[in-house]
This record gives structure tokens, sequence and C-alpha cells, in this order.
């Protein structure tokens, strides 16, 4: 009897021990690239800190079939080469998918990577025109260049610019190549006339020399395709020359700093995004609300397109049966509409999309929408 | 008789009974141990939370300190065209802390900037943060982390207005991050420091890319709860860490400490395996070895008795000397824990007791050392040291210079000493030597003219000769005082005595001072009840302009009267008041009963005369005391416009920022503003033209050494023919003889006041004075 209360003794004390040692917490991984540091990286940072608040959400309500999701964050800090760097890590992390990059420059060599070692990228937003149609492992939850082209050069139309300066940040060439191209063309079909035509590295610019230069055309507007850092230096160096210029600007300047570090330099600007900032959408109130709760400042479409991407793939990866990019893709594209925050997202057959279009103009240091775009 | 079981029939009889009870034993003791470690760990890292922020805090007084540098220097005007930017690049090159200078105009312009390659000046910093938050009262702003684009890194700004002018710093955040890493090293790789504005985003971290991205701290909301509720720890259970939080006032910053769990409880995880291996030995020895059962017994009993103690925070048992090899084992485990415990909590008190600049022991050290010293009731002299003129070093070459001479300072006193006694920087150029047991006062002497003889000679810092003198002053107990407190105030008084007769020298505490203390004390014992026993009167005396001699104005002056000590003079309860806050109280009064008295002698003869009204530096630096005057003028019915405040040169010297907004309110309020005493001190001429002046009044000294030289009249004349052109009333004070009357006619002065006109008197007097005095009204 002795004997047998010992041995029964001896083994729940084993068990217990290896109760607590046995580890539980297997975690499903989510990369996210970005460009994070230095000029030009409120896209980046902003488009992180949406994704961070996703994982929160998702976390918060239980995680994917009881698993908690954990977001593995990367900077490419704007640069190729490391931008094909943290995705080959990434891929060795075994992330089931990365969210990113957010500028179009990173695709050049991170796409062929990931379609050639089959990782799932979606990029909330990278807008290329050249990686449109194609059926491939990239998706993305913004328009791509074409529409955001054709919506600046009816803002030019509706703001009476008969002559425009075109300046865009080689850098991001894969992006600003295209997008400019694009709307060049919109804006003389619309009888527009372009003056000025130059590119310059975000990077190493002389943007006092930049802005003389395009004020000495007789330039009534210019599009400035850069991202906040660039247009501030710009519209601040217009200032600084008492110019009246007006200014266009793409989705990607889009961002908190361009208010904060423009301050009345940006005032009466011009800008294009996929996203109405003023939306009632229940969805959209609470994200915008625990957003500027938990960082301080309202989010950008890139925040809002982040969160959106995350969601996208955490209910992919719930669906499918062993979360491989194959599997994630073919649920993706086949289920093809999704819930975002102001109303559903819908892919097409090749991951591309398209989303309504709003122009916006800086009053009294903040966004408002004063029109519209084309629509979806 | 009771029987009594022995051990060996329990071992046999109930071994399981046994082996349950070991477990209990061994869940108790490891339960307290493990308390107790806990404890010890959260008191640990709150304590270097709390210095790590102190000394950041320290830190970071300096980018303010130079923002008032360049307020103060750019207020002058003396740089033309493109110098200011010149002096601010030279500023900024002075400081490892900036990246960048901007002074702006009121609507966000950009004027000055620095460095140059930034090419900033003409731009508009109306939208950042900074801007839209400063606030007009002159306090500082300290923004967010966000990233300079003109430079692509991390920043913060740090500004202020003055007069109109923005004045903005950029902080060089990768340096701040570096040297408050470099701070938690010294505790060890364990433990994990960073450093969060208010909203999380990190300006301190190993991981420096996380500054660079912005990245925000998870954990923010359970960091500002924890310091609001004033816990300052929380237990992050996700990760199994202990987080210590503390808070960096001036800049709002959040410090946070994350040490591992598993690492505090590390010590304790050693000795689980051995103390359970050991377990079933003991099962096992206690089948085969019955007989050693007693003195086992005993051994546990012992082991167990010295745990209890290390729970109870006993670190310093040896438990190594146990007579079977498996507990002995045991015992070297604990001893280790026990050692690592003291290491750390050595480390503790070396580095809150170290001033991080001259590596001497700091306030805290050197008071305990003082205390224990006199609860043993051990004699001790001590001399408190304080280098003569030191703020003039700091304003004209930088706080960097003061902290080298600082530095330099300490290395020559601390060779002085030669290793008798302690020293201590107890506060900026403030440093105390204390030397206890045996010792005579030649000894001290010796000393001590050693120090000032070494500190007189100079300092050779970056190619430039400086010279300092330091001033002492020496108390000691039992002799002098009983306490430490009375002590410090003994030796500190002694010190203001040599301050007083000369600088550069030394004096001990006398009887004189002791008097001089007690006569103090008492003055201000009874100077908390004067007001209620209603022992304050006010006096009037008249001004008169010296060409007509028709009264204009009078000037109201305090009198105290107190049972036991007679009469008191305003010099001298004053400045007590002042340094015990009582003022506040005292000027009110001053203002209820001076405007009381000048309605009743407006009243009376159907006048508008004015009232000058003496008021102190507290007074001023009381944010509503403009509008305070101007109630009390509006409750009692006169116009503000007959108020005259006068102010002193001396209450501007060190306090300038600190007053002006208050005097430019007291005249919006319509209050006349007169600078007193002017001959007295620096008598600066740069005051006349920085404050908004109406009337200047010259000092009875400055009149009175005249007399017997003509430069000194011509020099007042001067003074007048400057006040003309400044559109200033010239009001002469402490007129005693008709020929001083006479030349101050002859120069033109318009005003004047003193003894021979009329003496300060009681309201009724002065309504006496005005009717028979024949003077014209």
């Amino acid at each position: 009897m002795k004997k047998k209360a010992f041995c029964l003794l001896i083994l729940i004390l084993s068990a217990m021990l290896i109760l607590c040692t046995c580890n539980q917490n297997k975690t499903i991984k989510i990369g996210y690239a970005g460009s994070l540091s230095g000029v030009n990286s409120d896209l980046g940072v902003s488009g992180r800190n949406g994704a961070v608040m996703a994982v929160g959400v998702i976390n918060s309500s239980g995680g994917i079939n009881g698993k908690p999701l954990e977001l593995l964050i990367k900077d490419d800090k704007n640069d190729k080469k490391i931008a094909l760097e943290v995705d080959k890590e990434l891929y060795k992390e075994n992330v089931v998918a990365i969210v990113g990059h957010m500028t179009s420059g990173m695709a050049d060599l991170t796409v062929p990577y990931i379609n050639q070692n089959r990782i799932l990228m979606l990029s909330p937003t990278i807008a290329a025109d050249s990686l449109e149609n194609k059926d491939d492992y990239f998706l993305r939850v913004i328009p791509s260049n074409k529409q955001q082209a054709n919506a600046i050069a009816k803002a030019m139309h509706v703001e009476k610019v008969r002559k425009a300066a075109v300046v865009y940040d080689i850098d991001n060439l894969t992006f600003t190549d295209g997008l400019k191209k694009q709307f060049i063309l919109d804006y003389l079909d619309r009888g527009g006339m372009m003056v000025f035509e130059e590119g310059f590295s975000s990077k190493n610019a002389d943007f006092e020399a930049l802005s003389s230069k395009i004020l000495n055309t007789d330039a009534e507007g210019v599009f400035i395709i850069a991202a906040s850092d660039s247009a501030v230096m710009l519209s601040q160096n217009f200032y600084k020359q008492g110019a009246t210029i007006k200014i266009f600007l793409p989705s990607w300047a889009m961002t908190t700093d361009l208010l904060n570090h423009g301050g009345k330099t940006v005032e009466g600007a011009n800008l294009i995004n996929f996203y109405n900032n003023a939306s009632d959408n229940e969805e959209y109130r609470l994200f915008k609300t625990q957003y500027a709760h938990d960082f301080g400042y309202d989010p950008s479409f890139a925040a809002q397109f982040s969160y959106e991407a995350v969601m996208v793939i955490a209910e992919a990866v719930r669906q499918s049966e062993d979360g491989r990019a194959p599997t994630l893709k073919k649920y993706i594209l086949g289920h093809n509409t999704f819930k975002g925050l102001q109303g559903d997202i819908v892919f097409n057959e090749f991951g591309d999309m398209n989303r309504d279009s709003y122009i916006y103009k800086i009053r009294n240091g903040q966004f408002e929408v004063v029109g519209y775009g084309d629509l979806k | 008789m009771k029987r009594r079981k022995s051990i060996v029939n329990i071992l046999y009889q109930n071994i399981i009974i046994t082996l349950i009870f070991f477990v209990i034993i061994a869940a108790v003791v490891n339960g307290m141990v493990s308390t107790q470690l806990y404890k010890s760990a959260i008191k640990g890292n709150n304590v270097i939370a709390e210095s790590i922020a102190n000394r950041i805090q320290e830190k970071m007084q300096e980018p303010q300190r130079d923002i008032r540098e360049m307020e103060q220097v750019l207020s002058f005007d003396i740089f033309p065209g493109d110098k200011v930017n010149q002096y601010l690049n030279s500023i900024l090159k002075e400081n490892p802390f900036l990246i960048a200078i901007e002074v702006l105009d009121d609507k966000g312009t950009v004027l000055n900037a620095a460095p140059p390659e930034f090419k900033s000046v003409g731009m508009d910093r109306s939208g950042e943060e900074f801007y839209k938050n400063l606030e007009q009262n002159g306090s500082f702003y300290w923004s967010s982390l966000f990233t300079l684009i003109s430079k692509g890194e991390p920043t913060i700004a740090v500004s202020t207005i003055n007069n109109n002018k923005i004045f903005v710093v950029y902080l060089n955040v990768q340096e701040i991050s570096r040297i408050s890493v470099d701070y938690s090293k010294y505790f060890g790789a364990h433990i994990q420091m960073f450093i969060t504005d208010e909203k999380g985003t990190y300006i301190s971290n190993q991981d420096k890319s996380m500054i660079f991205q912005r990245a925000v701290d998870k954990d923010v909301a359970q960091v500002r709860n924890a310091y609001k509720s004033n816990q300052r720890y929380f237990v992050l259970k996700a990760k199994n860490e202990l987080v210590s939080v503390a808070f960096v006032e001036n800049s709002r910053w959040y410090v946070t400490l994350y040490d591992s769990v598993d690492y505090i409880m590390a010590p304790i995880k050693r000795t689980y395996f051995l103390f359970y291996l050991f377990l079933g030995i003991v099962v096992m020895l206690s089948f085969i070895y019955y007989r050693k059962a007693k003195s086992l017994s005993e051994s546990i009993n012992q082991f167990s008795n010295q745990t209890r103690q290390i729970a109870s925070g006993n670190f310093d048992i040896k438990m190594n000397n146990q007579l079977y090899r498996e507990l002995h084992n045991l015992g070297e485990n604990f001893d280790g824990m026990n050692k690592e415990i003291m290491k750390r909590d050595l480390s503790l008190e070396e580095f809150a007791n170290i001033d991080s600049l001259t590596g001497l022991h700091n306030r805290r050290a050197i008071m305990k050392q003082i205390k224990e010293n006199l609860d043993q009731n051990i004699p001790l002299a001590v001399v408190y040291f304080d280098l003569d003129q030191f703020k003039n070093i700091n304003d004209s070459c930088g706080h960097h210079f003061g902290d080298i001479v600082l530095k330099q300072v300490s290395t020559r006193i601390t060779e002085c000493i030669d290793n008798k006694g302690i020293l201590a920087r107890i506060g900026g150029d403030e440093f105390l030597y204390v030397i206890s047991g045996k010792f005579c006062e030649a000894g001290i002497n010796e000393t001590v003219e050693k120090i000032i003889e070494s500190i007189s000679e100079a300092f050779i810092i970056q190619e430039l000769d400086m010279y300092i003198g330091v001033s002492a002053g020496i108390a000691s107990y039992p002799k002098d005082a009983s306490n430490l407190m009375d002590l410090m105030k003994f030796s500190d008084m002694a010190m203001y005595s040599a301050k007083n007769k000369g600088m550069n020298r030394y004096e001990y505490f006398t009887s004189e001072l002791r008097a001089k203390f007690d006569r103090k004390m008492d003055i201000e014992r009874q100077l908390r009840t004067a007001i209620a026993k209603n022992e304050f009167s006010c006096a009037f005396q008249p001004q008169i302009e010296i060409l007509s001699g028709r009264i204009i104005g009078f000037e109201a002056l305090i009198r105290w009267h107190n049972k036991t000590l007679g009469d008191v003079m305003p010099g001298e309860f004053i400045a007590i008041a002042e340094e015990r806050n009582l003022m506040s109280d005292i000027t009110r009064w001053v203002i209820k009963r001076s405007c009381e008295g000048i309605l009743a002698i407006n009243q009376k003869f159907d006048r508008s005369f004015r009232v000058s009204i003496n008021v102190s530096v507290s007074d001023l630096k009381s944010k509503d005391f403009a509008f305070c005057v101007k109630d009390i003028a509006e409750q009692i019915g006169i116009n503000p416009e007959l108020i005259e405040i006068e102010i002193t040169e001396n209450m501007m010297i060190d306090n300038y920022s600190d007053v002006i907004d208050v005097i430019y309110q007291l005249k919006d309020c319509g209050m006349r503003i007169s600078l007193d005493d002017f001959g007295k001190g620096y008598s600066s001429l740069s005051y006349l033209n920085r404050l908004p002046i109406d009337t200047l009044k010259i000092d009875r000294e400055f009149l009175e050494s005249s007399r017997d030289h003509e430069k000194g009249y011509q020099l007042i004349g001067s003074i007048i023919d400057i006040a003309k052109k400044l559109n200033f009333t010239v009001i002469a004070e402490g007129i005693e003889t008709e020929e001083q009357l006479k030349i101050l006619r002859k120069i033109d002065c318009y005003g004047g006041q003193g003894y021979l006109i009329c003496r300060p008197v009681p309201i009724l007097e002065v309504i006496e004075f005005i009717e028979t005095s024949g003077h014209e009204i």
C-alpha cells in the first residue's frame, strides 16, 4: 500500500514537471518590411503602426485558431539591396506572408525573389504599373498608378493650372517614372502644357536650386512625385522665395509629417488618395480613435492599408489548411472580397485592386476632401 | 513520562509522510527566499530607474540653460547681420547634445539658424508640434520624437518664447541614448533600460534602430499606469519580466528598466536541483543509515534556521560549513546567492552615493556619514567651501567649461586633504569637507589655507588662464551644534561671513554668528504672527518737486514694532521674510494700507497724489502679482495709475527672465515703475534700456558720497541728462541738507525726498504736514 502511494506521488510530480516545461505557445509569424528610418520613413512608420495595431486586435480576440500572431518588423532603409536581405531573413524565420514593402522601388529585387521562393507578399502602398496584371505572389491593397495619375490631372484641371511642372524622386523610379509618364499623358489630354520636368534624388538633392529652377519657368502648378519629406523641402524653399505656385502631391506624400513640417508652406496643396479620412464608417471611426490613442496622431492611408493587409492575411491563414503561400494566394484570389475599414476591398484575378479616389486640399493644417477622382 | 518516538522509527513507518513534509519545508523556504529576492529586486531596480532619471534630468538642464543663455545674449542686440548665425553655430559646436538651433519670430518663420548647411533661415515652422504647444509664460516645451528632415535623424525639439522670439534647440537623441545606455550597462547585461517620450516612442534603446524607426513601446499604457498609481513597477507576465518605472520631470520622459524574473530568481533556482537530489538521498539514507538520523535531523534544523535568516534579509551569513557534503554544496550555492545580492546592494549604494561629475561623494553620502558620526557621538568638524564668483565662469564661458573647472577644483582639494577626512560635492559649486575623530584647529587651519592657496593658482583650461577663489566656513560638533541641520546651517553661515569679509578666506562659526542666528530665529518666529497681532504700521514720506517745493507724491514705508524685539528695521526683517516665503502677505498688507492712505489724503485735499510702494523679488516672481495689486486698488477705490511700484537693480541681476513679464503686466495695468537705489550697486545703464521705467530714484548713499567732491554732483547731473533723454522722472532720495537741495536744484533734478523735507510719518501726521508745512499741493 505504502509502496503504491509512493509511486503515485512520484508519478504526479513527474507529470507536473513535464507539463510545466513543455512549450504550449507556438506563434504564427507575419513579416512587415518597410522603410522605417531616415528621410522618407514616415510612410513605413505609419504602415508598421497599422500592422502592429492589427496584430494586437487579432491577438486580443484569441489569435488565429488559438495561436497568437507574431509580427516580425524589418527596416529596408529605402534601399533595394537591404530590402532583398530583409525578405531573405523573413523567409528564414518562416513567416507565412510579408506585409510590405512600402515603396515601389523596393519591388525591383524583392518581387522576383518572392516569386522564386513562393512567399506571399501583400503590399499596402506599392502602386507601380509594372507590377499590374501578373499572376504571381505579389498582391496589393492599393490601386496602380493609372488611377492616381488621372486624378491628379483632373485636380490640376479643376484648379485651372494651364502650365505645369513635374519633379520626381529618382530613388523610387519604379513608382515615380510610371506615374510621371501617365500623368503627363492625362494632363496633355486635358489640354494642359508641360513646361518643366526633372528627376532628383531625395537623399542628396539641392532643394533650394531645384525650387529656383521650377520658379524660373512660368509653371502655374507643380506635381511633386515624392514622399512628404522631399515635398516639404521643396514647399519650404518656395515659401522662402515668396512664391505662390500651386502644389500637387501623390498619395505617397500624404502623411502627418507633411502637415507638421510643412506648416503654412503646404497650405492649399492638393493631394490624391484612396481613402476618406472623414469617413463615418463605424469600423474606420473605431480604428482611427484607437490609432490616435496608441500613437498620438491620426492614421495615414499607409496605416489603414497595412492594417487591412494584415487582416486579409489573417483571414486567409484562418481559412487555409496548411498556411503555405500557394494556398493563401488561392484563398485570397478565390474569395476575392474582404471587409475593409471603409467598405469591401476586392482583389481581381491578379491580386490588384481599384478603390475610390479622393482629391484633398490642405486647409487650416488639415487634409480636407474637396472632390473625387475616378470611382472604381 | 511521555513516550517519545525516534526519527528512525518514523522513517521506517512513515516514509511517505516524511517525504511530503520535506516537500512542504522546501516549498515554504523557497517561498520565503523567493519573496525576499523579489522584494529586493523591486527596491533595487526602482532605485536604479530613479537614479538614471535623475541623471538624465540633470543632463537635460543643459539645453534649457543654453536657450536661456542665448535669450540673454541675443536680447542685447549686439550681433550685426549674420553674426547671430555664427554665434548660434558656436553654441552648437560646443554642445554634443544639440544638432540644430533656430530662432523664430512669433509667426514661426526662421530668423536665425545653425548649422548653416541646413539652410533653414526663412522656412516656416508653424505646423510643428513645438510651435503649436508653446506657452507664453516662458516655460519650455519638449516635443515628441520626430525625424529632422534636413538631416534624416531622430530628434526632439526644446523650445520657449521670450519677447516674441521663439528659441528652439533640436536634441541629438542618439547622444542622449548613448549616455543613458552607458549608465544602465553599469548594472549588468540582465537589465535593459529604455527611455520613451510621453507617447511611448523610444528615445533611448540599446537597439539604436528602434529610435531611428520611431518605434513605440508596446507597454507604454502599463508604464503610464505604474507611474500614475505611484507603484513604480509592474510585472510583464508575457515575458516574465519585472519593469521599474521612473519619470524625468522636465522633459516628461519615462525611464523603464526591464529585469528578467528568471534572472532575479536564478540564485534560488540553482539550488532546486540539489535540493531535490538531496531530498532523494535523504530518503535513501534514512532506509540504510538509520543510526545517522539524529545528527542529520539536527543538520537540517540548522540549515532551515539559516535559510530563515536569509529570508529575513540577513545575507551576511556563511552556510558552507555543513556536516554533510550535500548540505555543504547546497550551502555554498546559498553563499553564492548571498554574495551576489550583497554585491548588487553595494553597487547600488555606490551609484547612489557618488557625484557623477567629480567622482567625489555626493550630498546623500556625506550627510549619512555625518549622521552616523553624530549618532555615535564622535566629534567632527565640517568645512563648507563655496567657489567665489563661479556663476560668472558659467555665464561667460558656458557650463561645459564650468564643469571642467569643478573637476579640477575637486582634484586640487583632494590633493590638499591628503586622505584625511571625507570630501563631497553637495551642490553646483559647493563642497563639504568633514574631519571626524581627533582633530585640532591648527591642523584644520593649515589644510583649509592650503586648499584656498591651491585654488587661487591659475586653472589652465582650453589654453585659457582662469582665476577663481574659494570661501570656507567651519563649524564643529559638539562645540557649535548638536545636530546635522544646525551643523550644516552654521558652517554655511560661517562661509557667508567669509564671503562678506572679502572672499577667498575662511571663518569659524563664532558666538557673534550664533547671536546673529538666534536673532534671526527670533525675528522669523515673531514675523509669522506680526500681521495677525497688528504689529506693522505704514509710514509715508512726502516727495516734492525740487524747483517749486510742491508736493508730488509719497513713498509708503513699512514699520514694525514688536513687544519682545522692539523696533525692527525693514532692512533686517525683509530679508528674513524673503528667505522664509513670508513676503507675499506682508507686501499685500503694505499695498492695502498704502492705497487706503493715499485715498484718504487725496480725498481730504481733493488731489491725485501718487504713492510709491516697495516690492520684493518674490512678489515679482508671483505670476498673478500685477492682477493682485490691481484688485486691491480697485477694491479700495483708487486708480492703479496712482500707484508706482519700486523695484531695484539687484532684483534684476539673477531673476531678469523670471520677473520681466510681471513688470510689463504691472505697466499694462496702468501702474508706474520706478527703479530704486540707482547708484548703489552696478548702476547698469543696460537696465535703463531694457526695463519699462518711468522714474529713476537716485540712492541716498550716492548723494551722500557726492557731498565732498564736485565730480559726484556732475555725475548725478549726467545721469539726470540721460534720464531726461529717456523721458524718466528723476527723484533724489535722502536729502538731508539745504546745500544738497540747492545743488540738486542747480543740476535740474526734478524731485526729491528726505529728512530735510519730512521724515516718514504716520498718515495723520502726513495730513498735518501738508496743512502746516507751507509746501504747495
